[in-house]
């Protein structure tokens, strides 16, 4: 066999996990017999994937509890005056004022954490910012479709319709023409109806209907296209009655668009 | 007494009561099922994902003795079932061999892996689903599909088929069942939370009356030729979807 | 409940159930931090930041989106966002010997001990990115594609990057083990 290095130390990192299929597992078993260097090599990763393994959790002090706790309620109470006018029971509050006493540092800090507003409305931008991330890599989870959907939907929900967010509607946009997944694709162009008042959202729409192959998706979008009375998409419909490939039913679809839009 | 005992052996051999199988260790990952015709997956404890044929042991060809059965794919027979297997590690791939008919096959699948079906010939029969508590991801082309007693999360498309889904008592979001040809007929709890989102161009809905839907605002009742239905099931909760262009859409009480 | 729900609830108002998501993640944020910092104190206010996040910004949070991964990016964030502060642009300069004494109880075995003190101090001598991937894949043990995901990135690269960072810590250990 030969390798470089970092492939053999990969492969011996995923044989020690268990990862490997039976034909690589033979590769390296055979390699380890044959080959010192590789052998040792190894032993040295088994033992420290062993140490990292074995590796003792550490353990927080009881105070990162309490502190919480003093945290969560003061922020209850915030909560509920912001609600009601009404005032809160005598022993709610003395409830409240020992838990305050408790871990009176701790409150301290949550209070003068409550002053910083400026520092608080950049770090809320940040988070926002971080939340439309995970949202694209949720849409690109190569490994789950229904994650994938999932993504699609709270990208729908992220978004303004007044102010779409144009990474949003890109992602969106792809995943609508390239999703390996029919109910994804699906979803993706029902939350692009979201954003039809926009001209780039309707060209790739009238676009995706000459990407798409399965008829589940045609259908739908040919649903939205006439919904939006967009005759540009006329051209695209006829295209579809022509192609032998179409499937009746999307024929029929497309023959009745055409008589809806003209 | 030996006698005996050899006889019903024989008997048992000749009428093909012992199923043959093919076992695969697997507790986590994706199983990849394509072109199977016949087929029932079932969810159980067990760490191996194990394949067997209903069939019972195939007739043996003599003029195919020492020979591998290969396909036009460039597959190879590795189970004995008339199935190719190809393990990838996280992922496990299932072709079978023979386009069409082929055999009635049978997998059990642990806890913790997730199922892809996919099938686009016109030579299927049906495919069966029953106690899956993981993802599932189906494709079709002509196959009807029947899925009883599943979690979700649930993605299920088929062009000609109908489909049947009765969900057991917790259903994990989200649920896209899309039919065009078939009808849709879903089977769950009446305590189910859910964004309920329904829609048929040329079909009807009918709904257990003991399940209420919220609607959202009006709901858009005929517009443009379609018909949808948009509402919350007990307060709203997992994105349900549900759609026939062409059928109906039935959804019961459990 | 899913922590998905939790989240939901908090968000929707129902700030005790923050609680429960508090103790199903305290001791595995702490634990990251920990492992991040090198400091047992620092990653106890820090995890409680993480937690004051959580709830402050609660209205960012969005249906469908896996609470696990949502915590991992808040806690990361408070993790660069301390350093910054402290101007201490790189956290890399840290005094191992202090460290390894301030995050570790005592082990009921010598050896034991021993080589985990070798390993804290060859973690320490990765670089941030790297110590990150180890933390979150072996001491964590977090799949592939969670990481992937809050790392914003494909799995093919974070099992590239992962399997580097074991060959670079190996490196570190086995030259340490020899003095």
């Amino acid at each position: 066999m030969n390798m470089d290095q970092e492939k053999l130390s990969g492969m011996i990192i995923d044989y020690i996990d268990g990862k490997l299929n039976e034909a690589d597992k033979q590769l390296i078993e055979q390699e380890l017999v044959k080959n010192a260097e590789a052998y040792k090599l190894y032993e040295q990763l088994k033992e420290l994937i062993q140490v990292m393994d074995q590796s003792k959790k550490i353990e927080p002090s009881e105070k990162l509890k309490q502190k919480f706790d003093a945290f969560l309620q003061a922020e209850i109470d915030l909560e509920q005056k912001s609600k009601t006018v009404f005032f809160t029971p005598a022993w709610y509050r003395a409830a409240a004022a020992v838990a305050l006493l408790v871990v009176g540092g701790g409150v301290g800090y949550w209070i003068s954490q409550q002053n910083q507003q400026h520092a608080e409305l950049l770090a809320l931008q940040k988070e926002m910012k971080e939340t439309r991330r995970l949202v694209l890599a949720q849409m690109n989870n190569d490994q789950s479709a229904s994650q994938r959907m999932l993504g699609v939907m709270a990208a729908y929900e992220s978004v303004q319709t007044d102010r779409p967010d144009d990474e949003i509607v890109d992602a969106l946009v792809t995943t609508m023409n390239t999703d390996g997944n029919s109910n994804v694709r699906l979803a993706a162009i029902e939350a692009l109806s979201k954003f039809t008042e926009e001209e780039k959202v309707r060209k790739a729409l009238v676009q995706s209907l000459s990407a798409q192959k399965d008829p589940v998706v045609q259908i739908a979008l040919i649903q939205l296209l006439v919904q939006m009375k967009e005759k540009e998409a006329v051209k695209s419909f006829e295209r579809i009655i022509d192609d032998e490939q179409s499937l009746p039913a999307v024929k029929d679809e497309a023959h009745a668009g055409i008589f809806k839009l003209s | 007494m030996k006698k005996q005992i050899l006889a019903i052996a024989l008997l048992l051999v000749a009428t093909g009561v012992f199923a043959q199988e093919f076992k695969l260790a697997k507790t986590s990952g994706k199983l990849m099922i394509s072109e199977v015709n016949n087929v029932t997956i079932e969810g159980y404890d067990g760490k191996e994902i194990v394949f067997s044929s209903m069939d019972g042991a195939r007739e043996k060809d003599k003029r195919a003795e020492g020979l591998r059965a290969i396909s036009a794919m460039g597959l190879e027979d590795n189970t004995g079932i008339g199935l190719s297997v190809k393990d990838n590690g996280n992922t496990v791939e299932v072709y079978q061999m023979k386009k069409m008919d082929g055999p009635k096959v049978k997998i059990l699948v642990p806890k913790g892996v997730s199922i892809l079906y996919s099938h686009s010939s016109p030579y299927g029969n049906s495919v069966k689903f029953r106690n899956v508590s993981n993802e599932i991801e189906i494709s079709t082309v002509h196959n009807s599909v029947h899925l009883d007693n599943v979690t979700g999360p649930l993605m299920v498309k088929t062009v000609h088929g109908s489909i049947d889904v009765i969900f057991g008592t917790t259903i994990n979001n989200p649920i896209s069942i899309v039919s065009v040809h078939g009808a849709v007929d879903v089977t769950l709890p009446a305590t189910t939370k859910a964004n309920l989102a329904m829609s048929t161009s040329w079909g009807e809905m009918f709904v257990d009356p003991a399940i209420k839907i919220e609607f959202d605002g009006q709901g858009e009742w005929k517009k443009y030729g379609s018909n949808k239905v948009n509402g919350k099931l007990n307060g709203g909760g997992l994105e349900m979807q549900l759609s026939s262009t062409h059928n109906n859409i039935y959804l019961r009480k459990k | 409940m899913s922590d998905e729900t939790l989240m939901e609830a908090v968000k929707n108002g129902n700030l005790q159930q923050a609680s429960v998501l508090f103790d199903r993640y305290n001791k595995r944020i702490f634990n990251f931090l920990a492992r991040m910092t090198m400091d047992r104190d620092l990653a106890e206010d820090l995890t409680q930041n993480v937690f004051l996040r959580i709830i402050k910004y609660r209205g960012s949070y969005r249906e469908g989106m896996r609470f696990q991964s949502w915590i991992y990016q808040v806690a990361r964030n408070v993790f660069s966002d301390h350093y910054q502060v402290a101007k201490n642009k790189t956290s890399g300069f840290v005094d191992v010997e202090k460290m390894s004494e301030s995050i570790m109880d005592s082990y009921e075995s010598q050896e034991q001990d021993e080589r985990e003190k070798l390993l804290h101090k060859s973690l320490a001598m990765l670089n941030d990115e790297q110590r990150e991937l180890l933390v979150l894949t072996r001491f964590q043990q977090m799949k592939y594609e969670e990481v992937a995901t809050i790392m914003d990135t494909s799995v093919a690269n974070i099992k590239v990057k992962v399997h580097r960072a074991i060959q670079k810590l190996r490196e570190h250990y086995f030259q340490l083990e020899r003095i």
